[in-house]
């Protein structure tokens, strides 16, 4: 029993990770033999994993909600634009118009909508039962490309609007002493406002992806509970009751982080773009 | 000979599995002590000005994400270190 648990804990976090094979009702969708093929087609292989597969229901999620709802004026909201549209109000005047102003703020509104639907939409599917259960954004290499994005967005946003040097050179906060001291201090500032600049965004990667695959360890751990108690009903009755509570935490930390990603972007995208007085 | 590198072996393992839990519960106690005090700020904020609840709500849920994000880097590093140890742990007591 002692060796059987710790195979067992061993193996609890193998589930979060990207894999080739995906469970799907009826068989299994074997990932690496469709990455084989496509690499004898073209050349490489497009490395598709279950993560991956997500990814794409999510894009697909996203679009499927909005698509039928975008272009169209309607005077008074009904259905799904009633319940979509106060979300992009609320994102649009509270997190982006406060941030960088409106002018700014209609540029660069698409990809704050952009990714906090898309962020969202990852880590309610890794909630859901089986073919789907995989949390896209419980991989550090997704979070990381997605806080890629909020920098280069911040850089190449900033350098457009104020000059590549503007930009770089606008990092030093105004009001330096004079002379070669100041200018000693300007350079140590400047260094230090650039190892801030990544270190935000490295802070907004691993944020993300460590509420994620916490949230699913801790499930993990507790059905590797349930497993370990055959028969007794009762406690298992009180394990699964338990099971339920952090899966409804889960839900409300999958907003919650989505929320936080969207908002710490539009501060970070906010200062790039923000004008000297 | 090989006793005492076995014997290591496993206390180094135990240490390194130490290590990870005692870092998560260190974390786990930084993430209440932190969380606790915007709380209790936060609800003596509304205490004195109640028509204010709806900002301090906002302000309530994005500091307690920051301050969890914090202890969260800890525990990332203690899963880290605990997989480290793990396969050790794995082979010594599936073989040992």
């Amino acid at each position: 029993m002692g060796e059987a648990s710790i195979l067992a804990a061993s193996s609890i976090l193998d589930h979060l990770e990207p894999r080739y094979a995906w469970h799907v009702p009826g068989g299994e969708v074997h990932l690496d033999s469709i990455n084989e093929l496509v690499k004898g087609i073209v050349g490489f292989s497009p490395d598709i994993t279950t993560h991956i597969v997500m990814m794409i229901f999510a894009a697909l999620t996203v679009c499927l909600f909005f698509l039928p709802i975008a272009r169209r004026y309607v005077e008074v909201p009904f259905g799904l634009r009633n319940f979509l549209e106060p979300v992009l109000l609320f994102i649009r005047d509270e997190m982006v118009y406060p941030n960088m102003g409106e002018k700014d703020g209609r540029t660069y509104l698409p990809y704050f909508w952009s990714i906090f639907f898309f962020i969202l939409t990852c880590n309610l599917i890794g909630l859901l039962p089986s073919p789907f259960g995989i949390t896209a954004t419980g991989n550090f290499n997704v979070t990381g490309a997605l806080a890629v994005m909020t920098l280069m967005v911040g850089v190449v946003g900033g350098s457009v609007k104020k000059g590549a040097a503007g930009y770089w050179l606008g990092l030093i906060p105004p009001g330096m002493p004079p002379g070669p001291g100041g200018a000693l201090l300007k350079v140590f500032i400047f260094f230090l406002e650039v190892i801030g600049l990544f270190a935000r965004h490295v802070a907004l990667m691993i944020r993300l992806f460590a509420n994620m695959t916490a949230g699913h360890a801790i499930l993990a751990v507790l059905a590797m509970w349930l497993t370990l108690t055959p028969g007794m009903l009762p406690i298992r009755l009180f394990q699964a009751m338990g099971s339920v509570a952090m899966i409804s935490f889960e839900i409300f930390i999958a907003l919650v982080q989505a929320y936080i990603f969207t908002i710490l972007s539009a501060i970070y995208i906010g200062l790039s773009l923000a004008e000297e007085h | 000979m090989d006793f005492l590198m076995q014997m290591s072996a496993e206390w180094g393992i135990g240490l390194g599995v130490l290590g990870a839990s005692v870092g998560a519960a260190i974390a786990a106690i930084a993430a209440g002590l932190g969380i606790s005090r915007i709380a209790s700020a936060a609800v003596e904020s509304v205490a004195r000005q109640p028509e204010a609840a709806g900002d301090i709500r906002g302000i309530t849920i994005i500091t307690a994400a920051f301050i969890e994000g914090v202890c969260l880097f800890a525990v990332v590093i203690a899963l880290l270190a605990g997989f480290i140890a793990l396969p050790g742990m794995v082979t010594t007591a599936v073989g040992g």
